[in-house]
């Protein structure tokens, strides 16, 4: 019988993590309070000495820690990403979440017993680029990207049997080819890849006019929100835009992905773990969604908390839809 | 001029917040200025690693009341007062129920700040980072409703109290509110209806 599907859950800080371990999560993913990881936010991430505790908490629960160091490094300055993952092997993290080649030759030499995993940031989406990954450094495991049907997913998953494959199941849903989208650094100077902020919290305002809510990034109006109408973060890729005379929504609509209704069909297709998106929120979160997605992989309930949602509104993405 | 909407819902801190309309603020900050100091003390230590290299004042208004907290993070630590809502200015400016804001610091079992952005129950105006980092390092810091009313003198017996109270007072404004707004929702319903008439000609002519 194969191994039940793994639950790999968000901390973005020490007291997220302990939720996450409560709630009974299988795997915990966090970052470093630096450049290194994808969601470097002020008030956020871990310390190494936190990290350290984090790793030690997660183990003595039977919990795998996983440290994500998943943007890429400066042409010709790699030395705070090579230290944080010197630190995450020191630290005895599980895996690391990884999607520079430079970095992942460096962990591989550097750290041969060290677990690598392939970030969602890499946007490996074919099996010639996973095999790659797997010749080249050892690659153990693929965060898939969120542009995937499940039958692309099931295909994926047969056709590289080496290595296992991760899939998001909940959270912020992005659009774009991961870890190869400008679109915020456009906006605000600061890379997603590069400087881990995707519209970052400092150059976001919300503005009320009336009933009306404006969101703001950098300066530029994302999104007007009507008298009670859910809201959502101003991202570019779900702002409300007027083309050809139109308003609408180009890229995708302000909402979250909830998979958990295809739970049973990514266990079908041989996915190995889901993940769930979200180191930037807080504890009720963390616990709240952990508790339904763990309910939902026991068969014994599917619905995670609608109110989590990004807009008010969830979907499945790409997983069962042909846009891409 | 940005215009203000916290989303205010009768409740039993909207109606204690109209209690304090007549109260001068002096009076008020003569009484809130010990006990912040109080709470001050306790949470500086706990909130100092996570908000270091950041500076600014974020004000706090609960929705209906006439007085905002003020929480300043700087290189001298974390202090707090209270001051105006009215034409507050801050680095940055978070309205909600006063339920709401309590809420938010009941820990894993309370409510998420992003959910409360999106449902509209909360708003932030100014520097978002600011209020983000506030709100990492207070649940990182473990700082709960509980933890922070603990802090106050004979606060033990009177949050008991307090919740009582609370928990009489939402019921009986409940059904106030239920008997005010019952000839709003008899005229949505009929409105509805109109509509839904409306667009079933309207699809009739097309077909």
């Amino acid at each position: 019988m194969s191994r039940p599907i793994e639950l790999v859950c968000p901390a973005g800080t020490p007291a997220a993590l302990a939720a996450a371990v409560e709630a009974g999560a299988d795997a915990v993913y966090f970052g470093f309070r630096d450049r290194t990881n994808a969601r470097n936010f002020p008030g956020l991430n871990f310390s190494p000495k936190e990290a350290a505790e984090g790793v030690a908490l997660c183990r003595r629960h039977g919990v795998r820690p996983m440290i994500a160091i998943n943007t890429y490094p400066d042409a010709g300055d790699e030395a705070l990403w090579q230290r944080a993952v010197d630190i995450a092997a020191e630290a005895g993290a599980h895996a690391v979440i990884l999607c520079d080649m430079g970095l992942a030759a460096y962990a591989a030499k550097r750290h041969p017993d060290l677990r690598l995993h392939l970030s969602v940031q890499a946007a490996a989406a074919n099996e010639h680029a996973i095999r790659f990954y797997r010749d080249a450094f050892g690659i153990r495991r693929v965060v898939l990207p969120r542009v995937l049907t499940v039958p692309q997913i099931a295909a994926l998953t047969q056709a590289v049997p080496e290595v296992e494959t991760e899939v998001f199941v909940f959270g912020g849903l992005c659009v774009m080819a991961e870890g190869r989208c400008s679109l915020s650094s456009y906006a605000t100077g600061q890379s997603p890849n590069k400087d881990g902020v995707c519209s970052p919290a400092s150059a976001v305002r919300y503005e009320q006019e009336g009933e009306v809510m404006v969101s703001r990034l950098a300066g530029y109006t994302i999104n007007r929100f009507g008298p009670g109408e859910p809201a959502g973060y101003p991202t570019l890729c779900k702002g409300r835009f007027r083309a050809m005379n139109r308003d609408g929504h180009l890229f995708e609509d302000p909402t979250s992905l909830d998979a958990s209704t295809l739970v049973p069909d990514f266990a079908r297709a041989g996915v190995a773990a889901l993940k769930i998106e979200g180191r930037q929120r807080g504890k009720a979160y963390v616990a709240q969604v952990v508790k339904s997605l763990k309910a939902a992989i026991a068969g014994t309930q599917a619905a995670a908390p609608a109110a989590f949602l990004e807009g008010g509104v969830a979907t499945t993405g790409a997983y069962t839809r042909a846009w891409q | 001029m940005s215009h203000h909407s916290s989303a205010a819902t009768l409740s039993p801190s909207l109606i204690g917040g109209l209690l304090l309309r007549p109260v001068p603020l002096p009076v008020l900050r003569a009484v809130a200025r010990p006990l912040l100091t109080r709470v001050v003390g306790h949470l500086a230590p706990l909130l100092a690693d996570r908000l270091s290299g950041l500076a600014g004042t974020v004000a706090i208004v609960p929705a209906g009341w006439p007085v905002a907290l003020l929480l300043t993070i700087g290189a001298g630590g974390l202090d707090a007062d209270v001051t105006r809502a009215e034409g507050v200015e801050a680095t940055a400016v978070v309205r909600a129920p006063v339920e709401v804001l309590l809420g938010m610091l009941d820990g894993a079992g309370g409510l998420d700040g992003d959910a409360g952005l999106f449902a509209r129950l909360l708003t932030i105006e100014g520097d978002t980072g600011l209020v983000m980092a506030l709100r990492y390092a207070l649940e990182d810091g473990g700082i709960d409703a509980s933890a922070l009313l603990s802090r106050l003198p004979g606060a033990e017996r009177a949050v008991g109290l307090v919740r009582r109270v609370h928990a009489a007072a939402t019921h009986d404004l409940a059904v106030l509110q239920q008997a005010v707004v019952a000839p709003l929702r008899t005229e949505l319903a009929r409105q509805e209806a109109r509509l839904s008439r409306l667009e079933q000609d309207a699809a009739r002519r097309r077909r």
